[in-house]
């Protein structure tokens, strides 16, 4: 009973980090400032989450493919973060500063 | 005889993956994974990776877990100082050049998919043995300076290992 | 109220807040990032899910999921930015 409540607790704070996540993606006006923010929490919340569901569920099946999907996950969210930043760079994204309404950025 | 080596290894892997996927334990499903497992090798090697690859991509298995624990910390720390940063807005971003003394390929691969899960950065590009940075709390664009608060101790840990 | 319920409203919450990303983004690299954070809080959904409903053949999907979106956001990168050049 007690493994059920310590993965609830951590899947509520897993929730946390990622609605601070998308808070930031919809407050900052820089691009990078938001690739760099979203990348570490969310990565932050998709880990903690698939840890309380592994609590919850104990030793079987079930955690083992959520520990597979975790290794997936690991791997390949920095190379697709990466690649976005990448990207913008290369096709000449330069830093602006916090302004408000800069209208058209394309 | 070291790619017989390196297909068992592998097999083994592929047999566990696949148990794994079919939520069940007995010869047949070991046998199955393995045999699969080594058709997609055969594949692989023939048409998509020409050349040995073998060598370039080897990490010791300790050298490994102790990668995975401390990338989980570093993981967990990020996620700390990007809460505290979006809470106060205090961002400075600036583009930063990192030089590092890592020679092969994957070995930069990873030091610089670890500079991407670490606090505060992201990698941008690469150029020899040189990595564009970007860096949330641009103190400094000094790559001597800039160099061990970003890198931390990934490139020893990644390094050191090497048996 | 079921704790579980609460989870999947608020990942359904942050969807729409990801989607709302994608929508009003005003470079196309914006939009590419709130498609990422889209696609991660689907697979959480997708897991939270099965939980619920104890079958884990839905964790099949999700690690489909997860590898169609990582290509699928690596091409569309890739693909940019030779456009842009």
């Amino acid at each position: 009973m007690i493994n059920v409540i310590a993965g609830q607790i951590l899947m509520g704070i897993s929730l946390v980090f990622m609605a601070i996540g998308i808070y930031s993606v919809l407050t900052f006006h820089d691009f990078y400032s938001r690739v760099v923010i979203t990348a570490k929490v969310d990565t932050v919340g998709f880990i903690t989450l698939i840890f309380g569901a592994m609590l919850i569920q104990g030793f079987s099946f079930f955690s083992l493919k959520l520990l597979l999907i975790l290794v997936f996950e690991l791997l390949t969210s920095p190379i697709s973060t990466h690649s976005i930043a990448h990207s913008a760079y290369t096709s000449g994204y330069t830093i602006r500063k916090e302004v408000r309404a800069e209208g058209s950025g394309e | 005889m070291k790619r017989l080596l390196h297909y068992i290894k592998m097999m083994i892997v592929f047999a566990v993956v696949w148990v794994i996927l079919e939520e069940r334990i007995d010869g047949t499903t070991v046998l199955m994974g393995a045999l699969i497992g080594l058709g997609t090798m055969l594949v692989t090697d023939r048409y998509v990776l020409r050349g040995d690859y073998q060598e370039t991509y080897r990490l010791g298995f300790w050298t490994a877990l102790r990668y995975v624990a401390s990338l989980i910390v570093q993981i967990y720390v990020a996620g700390v100082q990007a809460v505290y940063r979006v809470l106060t807005r205090k961002l400075n971003v600036g583009i930063v050049d990192v030089k590092t003394s890592l020679t092969s390929d994957f070995h930069i691969s990873l030091l610089a998919n670890s500079i991407t899960l670490t606090p505060g950065t992201v990698t941008l590009d690469r150029k020899g043995d040189t990595l564009k940075v970007i860096w949330i709390d641009c103190t400094t664009t000094d790559p001597d300076e800039a160099g061990p608060q970003i890198k931390l101790n990934f490139e020893s840990l990644i390094s050191g290992g090497r048996s | 109220m079921n704790f579980y319920a609460v989870v999947l409203a608020v990942l359904a919450l942050l969807t729409i807040g990801g989607i709302t990303r994608v929508i009003i983004g005003p470079t196309i690299w914006d939009r590419l990032l709130g498609l990422n954070l889209v696609s991660s809080k689907i697979i959480m959904a997708i897991i939270v899910f099965a939980l619920i409903i104890q079958r884990s053949f839905l964790l099949d999907i999700a690690i489909v999921y997860s590898l169609l979106g990582y290509i699928g956001s690596v091409l569309i990168a890739r693909f940019i930015e030779r456009k842009e050049e």
